[in-house]
């Protein structure tokens, strides 16, 4: 059986501990693609069909294929990494890496996908290293696949979500009528929070709609949670203390009047 | 305390008080009730009933107790040993805080 977008997340999801290793992916027709994991966050996946990290480079910042290729005849001469060297270089800066990176990794998700994905078996290694400013949650990476195919993009509604909860939240961006997670947070978000976390979000809504520019909040014993709307998206942070509850509720009932966030046509 | 059948004087000493219902039982209940929930998206004391457990108890975080900020309302929804009372007030320019220590005491005094 083929597995779709949100059965392969569910299935990486799972990685056995400490989660640091490689799934290998076979989908239809004998290909095969890679999802790079280190302590369960998603570091890269390739895929032989998908687009090559250096014509994105190229087709993003202009770094031409004959540089990109000295830098990799350099990097396997000295053992250096491939992105350290192009910013040590001056090809690139940190943060064009880290957003490239992102990207590819999840074109190349999505790529598995479409091609069939038949088979996941897990390699566990011991290999370390990325940067952490390059890699990506599970939930992210699922939330930006999901973006990406609708047409949207994926770092700025990533980034949308980050200014009500300011890294200190956990949190989603949910689209009402695709019922869809379009944003995951920074804030580590495990795969069951974000599938529950939506299902009750979308059975909220759908029994008392929350008028677009409306919140509501609820705060317990461990914290809270704070539901805000703006059109067709539905934003939910989750505080897991009183105070971050008192910060996260003050910067939505500040922002909301004019908080922004990209819509799906 | 107030009865429940005394909602309608609590509305009335509630300054910017629109509605004051009382749930009880499983599923929950309207038991009583003055005023609306002055919200086009909240039509009805039904409509909160529904969502209210969902809100109260299956979130996220279990909550006590749920404000609803809308453009020119606020609804508290508060959990209590024996049902659940929910309170709307109009917003001034006092602001959503004033509104809201309004909005717990009144419900405060809602039990059976």
């Amino acid at each position: 059986m083929k597995l779709g977008l949100f059965a392969l997340f569910a299935r990486l999801a799972e990685p056995p501990g400490p989660g640091t290793g490689a799934w290998r992916i076979r989908t239809e027709a004998g290909r095969e693609g890679l999802v790079l994991m280190e302590a369960g966050r998603v570091c890269w996946a390739n895929h032989d069909l998908g687009g090559s990290l250096s014509d994105e480079i190229e087709r993003r910042y202009g770094v031409s294929h004959t540089t990109i290729d000295e830098v990799i005849r350099s990097c396997r001469e000295t053992g250096r990494p491939f992105g350290a060297s192009l910013i040590e270089n001056g090809h690139i800066t940190q943060a064009q890496l880290t957003s490239v990176l992102r990207e590819h990794t999840c074109r190349s998700i999505l790529s598995l996908v479409r091609s069939g994905v038949r088979e996941c078996e897990w390699v566990p290694h011991q290999g370390a290293g990325y940067a952490p400013e390059t890699t990506l949650s599970l939930t992210q990476a699922a939330c930006r696949c999901v973006a990406l195919v609708k047409g949207l993009g994926a770092e700025a509604i990533e980034g949308s979500l980050e200014t009500m909860l300011s890294g200190e939240t956990a949190g989603m961006l949910i689209h009402v009528d695709s019922r869809l997670p379009f944003a995951a947070s920074v804030v580590a978000l495990t795969w069951p929070q974000l599938r529950s976390w939506l299902t009750w979000t979308l059975r909220v809504d759908s029994l008392c709609r929350l008028p677009s520019r409306g919140y509501l909040t609820g705060r317990g014993q461990d914290g809270g949670w704070v539901m805000w709307r703006v059109d067709s998206m539905i934003g939910l942070a989750v505080s897991t203390s009183e105070e971050v509850q008192r910060r996260l509720l003050l910067r939505v009932a500040s922002a909301l009047a004019d908080w922004a966030v990209e819509q799906p046509p | 305390m107030t009865a429940p059948l005394d909602l309608d004087r609590l509305r009335r000493a509630t300054p910017h008080c629109a509605g004051i219902a009382w749930f009880a039982g499983t599923p929950l209940c309207l038991v009583a009730s003055s005023g609306t929930p002055e919200a086009a998206e909240w039509p009805s004391w039904d409509a909160v009933g529904k969502v209210a457990p969902s809100l109260l108890r299956d979130g996220p975080v279990a909550s006590p107790e749920v404000l609803l900020r809308l453009p020119a309302a606020m609804l508290l929804l508060a959990e209590r040993p024996t049902g659940v009372v929910v309170i709307v007030l109009g917003l001034t320019k006092a602001g959503i805080g004033v509104a809201l220590v309004q909005a717990r005491m009144a419900a405060a005094q809602v039990s059976p």
